[in-house]
This record gives structure tokens, C-alpha cells and sequence, in this order.
């Protein structure tokens, strides 16, 4: 028996049970009839219901492991940066639904292309940015305040494209959501010298760190950094 | 007087340090040319709207301008702007002013409109850049696959050098080892005749028919004593060899993973070495996609093509193509049906790896492998000699010239 309840905490977010008897978080396709990377997909009522894999997407994985704030809700105006093929963008432009939008950031061309053919095609809400995220001055023409930065960019500075890309971009106390390599398991314990030098950076640019979860263990070396932002007037 | 610059989707806009809208200067057209302006502004070409809203900012004594980045600069500078420049990002935030001005100027009707304008042309200009940056890698492609071919040819000399050396100390295991890699691995790692022992060959991993047959020869083998410091040559030597055929695979990874992301049609049709070979071949895959298929049917056997059209021998069937299995495995009289219907599959996989880049290699393997099974189907049996020779093509030269071969016999 399938039966699909919406998420206790947060909107456009749905706990769907399958035969099986597993929870798992799903969230309603946005493009019915399309997959993106092999997921799972059930029809309840006129909604076709995609389920998120929490290992792979940092996303998801940060839901289930209790993330104190979620900022992305329908309606969102959301800059992702690193948006690799999509999977976590898919899911992204589901819950913001026709209301929201999101502005795909990335700069791999292979990755690009897959972006672009599997999930911009058949979204409206996502507009795809091919351009280097440490630049953002440069994609000025094609962006909007955002209310939210999502930032999984495979580097080890993130902290300061992100600042600077909240500097041009991010509404004042907007929300940021952060993915950073984190080797240890509780990261407020025994934080690496990289993700100080990182959290740092964030509170000098003006973030309020609210959370820092770790995956463990959908995603072995990543914590999930969420933070507000209130802007410096410069 | 000073100005803010910024570039939207819509056009070119000037505001006063108060936030002020005095000039704007909006493109015309549709979303697929809008991009290839924004492209130009990146790339810091100037551009007609540029060079207009500068003259009216001009005429309105306004001699120095803010913008958000170094391209736009560029492209200012590029038009000899008379007054100051100087950048400063934030001026990028004044983008969310536009979307009002937008809608209050009329130059569009509703939000929505605004956002599928936008992204019709992001859309737009991540296809080009993408494709840009995709086509310079094909030069990387055939660098390497002819790295790859070179690297056979020295691999299989030395190798050859190899067999003989060892060949005088142990020659049996020529005629019981038949592939190369395997071949130079034994002599890197045992070397000896004595240690040809069943442990050391079972943990390299050979059958054990091979093992017993390698340890009975080694022990009566008739071959020659060498030095120690012989065989620490020759041992060296392989080393070196086996070196180079890690250099190869590590190549042929590379290939891959690059012909995937260049031209995933190609590959999914008829695998990335000989996709990278006709790229290599055609001397890019730009020129390959614009190549008709009867040519991409023989690249690789230009010898025999230009000889057929200057002495009227037999056209080649296929070139490069024939090492696709299918081509190589069929009997004689198919293959050149088979060549033509891979050809033209092939052109088509090229012309979408390079003008649009969506994978449908699995759809254009089906349709080709219907083709091939209908010729297999009507071309099952060989076709009946005729005894009457067909009229040729007239040849342009009726004679091939006779090589002079030394003293004419008498």
C-alpha cells in the first residue's frame, strides 16, 4: 500500500511510503513523465511523486538528518551554484514550483550539457548559467535578487564565491545552504583546518551560522553549513 | 556628470547615483540573437547598442562611468569612450530594477513573459559556449589517438627487439606465448629460465595449460646461456615497453572520457577509438560534421580512392570504418553495403555531436542495425559472377605508367 503525507517542517517536501514499508522523501515532479537520474517515480491522485535519494543528493540527506532550517519552499527564488547534472536542481525546481525559479549555475561543459538536455529542457522554472560561479559579476545581466543561495561547488574555497556571490545577489536575510568537505564527524568537535578557515570567512562576510549537520551517512565527507545573511551596507 | 552602466536581457541601462533611470538603449530581435550579443558583451567585443547609448550618454555630459565588470570595459574601451571608467560590482544588484522598468516601459506585458524571454536566451547562450568549449577538446581527441598509434608502432618494435634477444635464452616461449603484453611481463617479472616455477606464473595470473607447457620448456630449453647482466638489459628494456602500454591505456581512457563529452553520437555508434580516429582523420570534428558521407565512408584510404580516380581501379569500400566489427566480420560482398549504411549513420552522429549535442546515439545504433539486418537479409547469399565484363567508368588516364624496372630482358 503506497500512501505519501507532506513533510512535518517543510512545505513541497512529502514522506512517501512504498510497498516495501520504507519512508523516504519525495518531492511532486514539476516535469511528470521525465526521469533524471534513474529515481523512482509513483502516481497518487492527478501527482506524479519523485522520490530524492539522500545519497544522491546532499540535499535530501541533510532533510534526513533533521537540518534546523530549510529555506527552499514554493515560491523560492533560488541561486545554485555547482549544479552538476541536475539531480539535486530537479528536486530544487519541484519544490519552488511554478511561482519560484531557479538559476542553475555551472561550468563544466560536460556536466553543462547534461544539465541542460535532462533537466532545463523540461523545467520553465530553472534558467541555466554557464559561467565560472567564482565570477559572479560577470553573469550580472542574467540574474535577479534570489532569496537563497544553495553552494555545492567541488573546490575548497567556497566560503568566499559565496560571499561574493551574496554580495551582488542575495536579499538581505536571505538564507544561504552550504556544502563543505568536512572529514570528521561531528564537525563542531573536531572541525579540519579547512572548514575553520571557511566558517570563518562566512561570519567575517556577514552570515549568521544557524547549523552545521554532517551526512553521515548518505555522504561520508560533507557537512551541510545553513546560515542568514544580513548585508554589510557598503 | 556619472553614470551607472549595466546590462540586462533587454538592453543597455543607465542610471544616476541615486538609482535614476536617464538612458537606455534596447535590443531588438529574437532571444537567439539577444544571446549572441550578451555573448559579444563577455567577450568584450563591442556592440551597436553599446556604441549608442555611449553617444547619448555623451551628449548628456556625462563623463564617467561605472560598471559592473571588466568585459564591459573592455568593449567601451574598444568603442574610445571619451570619459572615465572604473568598475565597481555591486552595480550588478541595479539588475533587479529592471524587471519593473521592464514591465512599466512596455517592453514586455507580463512577469512570466520576462522570466521565458530570459530563459530562452540563457538557454541559448549556454548551447553556444558549451559547444565552444566542447569543439577545442576535439583537438586534444586527435592528439592523442595519434599519440596512441604511435606509441603501437614503438611498442611493437621494441617488443619485436625483445623476442629476438630473449629468443636467443629461452626460445620456446615465442611459440607458446602469442600475446605481446603478457609476453614482455613474464620476462620483466621472471626473467630466469629456473624461476619459471607454477607459483610465480600462478600468481600472474596465466591458464594453467600454459603454466605446465612453460615450465616443461623451460627446462629443457635449448636456447643459449646468457650473462646475468644480459638479461638485466633485457629485463630493463621490458620494463620500458611495459611502461608504454600503461602510457597506452592511460590514453585510451583519456579518449574515452573525452569523446563522451566532444561527441557522444560518434562514440555510441562505433566506440571511441575509431570515432577518435575519423575526428583525427577529418582533421577536427567540425570538418567531419560537415563532410558528406560518401567521404566520411572511405577517410583513412585516401591511397586507394585517389588511385581509383586516377587509373580507374576498383573505389575503396571503407576506410578507417572497417575496423568497426560488424563491417570486418561480414562476408566480402556485404561490406560495402554495410560501409555505405554506417557512413551516412555516422554523418548524422557528427552533425548533431557538433551543431546540438544531444545524445541520441542509442536511436541512430537502432536504426542502423535494422539497416544492417535487412542487408544481411537481401544480400544473404554472394552474388553470381558475371562473365561479361561491365563497361567502366572511362578513367581519366587509360594507362597506369609503367615503373621502370632496371634492364629490359632480351
Amino acid at each position: 500500500m503506497v500512501t505519501v503525507e507532506p513533510h512535518e517542517r517543510f512545505s513541497g517536501i512529502y514522506w512517501i511510503t512504498l510497498e516495501d514499508g520504507i519512508r523516504r522523501l519525495a518531492t511532486i515532479s514539476f516535469a511528470p513523465g521525465i526521469k533524471v537520474y534513474g529515481e523512482i517515480t509513483v502516481n497518487i491522485g492527478d501527482k506524479e511523486y519523485r522520490v530524492w535519494n539522500p545519497y544522491r543528493s546532499k540535499l535530501a540527506a541533510s532533510i534526513l538528518k533533521e537540518v534546523s532550517l530549510m529555506p527552499i519552499k514554493p515560491g523560492s527564488k533560488v541561486l545554485y551554484l555547482g549544479a552538476s547534472t541536475g539531480t539535486t536542481v530537479s528536486h530544487v525546481s519541484d519544490i519552488v514550483g511554478d511561482q519560484g525559479i531557479v538559476y542553475a549555475v555551472e561550468f563544466a561543459p560536460r556536466v553543462a550539457r547534461e544539465l541542460i538536455e535532462k533537466v532545463v529542457k523540461y523545467r520553465s522554472n530553472v534558467i541555466p548559467i554557464y559561467q565560472d560561479a567564482t565570477q559572479p559579476h560577470n553573469y550580472s545581466a542574467l540574474l535577479d535578487e534570489v532569496d537563497i543561495i544553495y553552494c555545492d561547488i567541488a573546490q575548497p574555497q567556497q566560503a568566499k564565491p559565496l560571499a561574493d556571490n551574496a554580495d551582488l545577489y542575495l536579499a538581505d536575510g536571505g538564507s544561504i545552504m552550504l556544502a563543505i568537505k568536512a572529514m570528521s564527524i561531528d564537525v563542531t568537535k573536531e572541525p579540519s583546518e579547512t572548514y575553520k578557515k571557511e566558517m570563518k570567512i562566512l561570519e567575517q562576510r556577514g552570515f549568521n551560522i544557524i547549523d552545521a549537520i554532517h551526512l553521515e551517512p548518505y555522504d561520508k565527507d560533507h557537512a551541510m553549513i545553513t546560515a542568514r545573511y544580513s548585508r554589510k551596507s557598503s | 556628470m556619472r553614470a551607472n552602466l549595466i546590462v540586462s536581457i533587454f538592453g543597455l541601462h543607465a542610471f544616476d547615483d541615486d538609482g535614476k533611470n536617464i538612458a537606455n538603449q534596447t535590443f531588438k530581435g529574437k532571444p537567439e540573437e539577444i544571446a549572441e550579443k550578451l555573448l559579444k558583451l563577455n567577450e568584450g567585443e563591442p556592440i551597436e547598442e553599446l556604441s549608442q547609448i555611449l553617444d547619448t550618454l555623451t551628449k548628456n555630459n556625462i563623463n564617467d562611468l561605472v560598471i559592473p565588470n571588466e568585459s564591459l570595459g573592455k568593449a567601451t574601451n574598444a568603442l574610445s569612450f571619451k570619459g572615465s571608467l572604473s568598475i565597481n560590482r555591486n552595480i550588478a544588484r541595479l539588475n533587479s530594477v529592471i524587471k519593473d522598468l521592464a514591465l512599466k516601459s512596455g517592453w514586455i506585458n507580463t512577469m512570466e513573459e520576462y522570466f521565458s524571454i530570459k530563459r530562452a536566451i540563457t538557454l541559448e547562450m549556454s548551447r553556444i559556449l558549451i559547444r565552444k568549449a566542447q569543439s577545442k577538446r576535439d583537438q586534444s581527441i586527435l592528439q592523442a589517438i595519434n599519440a596512441i598509434d604511435e606509441i603501437n608502432k614503438t611498442v611493437n618494435n621494441i617488443v619485436g627487439r625483445i623476442k629476438e634477444w630473449y629468443g636467443l635464452y629461452f626460445p620456446e616461449i615465442n611459440n607458446i606465448i602469442r600475446d605481446n603484453e603478457l609476453y614482455v611481463k613474464l620476462v620483466r617479472d621472471i626473467v630466469y629460465r629456473e624461476d619459471y616455477n607454477s607459483d610465480k606464473l600462478k600468481n600472474l595470473g596465466l591458464k594453467p595449460d600454459l603454466i605446465d607447457k612453460l615450465e616443461k620448456s623451460a627446462n629443457t630449453s635449448v636456447g643459449a646461456e646468457l650473462a646475468d647482466e644480459d638479461l638485466e638489459t633485457i629485463k630493463k628494456l621490458a620494463e620500458e615497453a611495459i611502461r608504454m602500454y600503461e602510457m597506452r591505456s592511460e590514453l585510451e581512457k583519456y579518449v574515452d572520457n573525452a569523446m563522451s563529452e566532444v561527441a557522444p553520437n560518434i562514440k555510441g555508434l562505433v566506440g571511441p577509438t575509431i570515432g577518435a580516429r575519423l575526428i583525427a582523420l577529418a582533421g577536427g570534428l567540425e570538418k567531419l560534421a560537415k563532410m558528406p558521407s560518401s567521404t566520411i565512408q572511405v577517410l583513412g584510404a585516401e591511397k586507394a580512392l585517389f588511385r581509383a580516380l586516377r587509373f580507374g581501379s576498383k573505389p575503396p569500400k571503407h576506410g578507417v570504418i572497417y575496423q568497426y566489427i560488424i563491417v570486418h566480420t561480414s562476408p566480402k560482398w556485404q561490406r560495402g553495403k554495410i560501409s555505405r549504411a554506417l557512413a551516412g549513420k555516422l554523418s548524422i552522429a557528427a552533425k548533431i555531436d557538433f551543431f546540438s549535442g544531444r545524445d541520441v546515439s542509442e536511436h541512430l545504433k537502432k536504426e542502423l542495425e535494422q539497416k544492417i539486418n535487412l542487408i544481411k537479409k537481401t544480400a544473404a547469399a554472394p552474388p553470381i559472377k558475371k562473365i561479361e565484363k561491365e563497361t567502366k567508368t572511362q578513367p581519366r588516364i587509360k594507362e597506369r605508367p609503367q615503373k621502370f624496372k632496371g634492364k629490359k630482358k632480351r
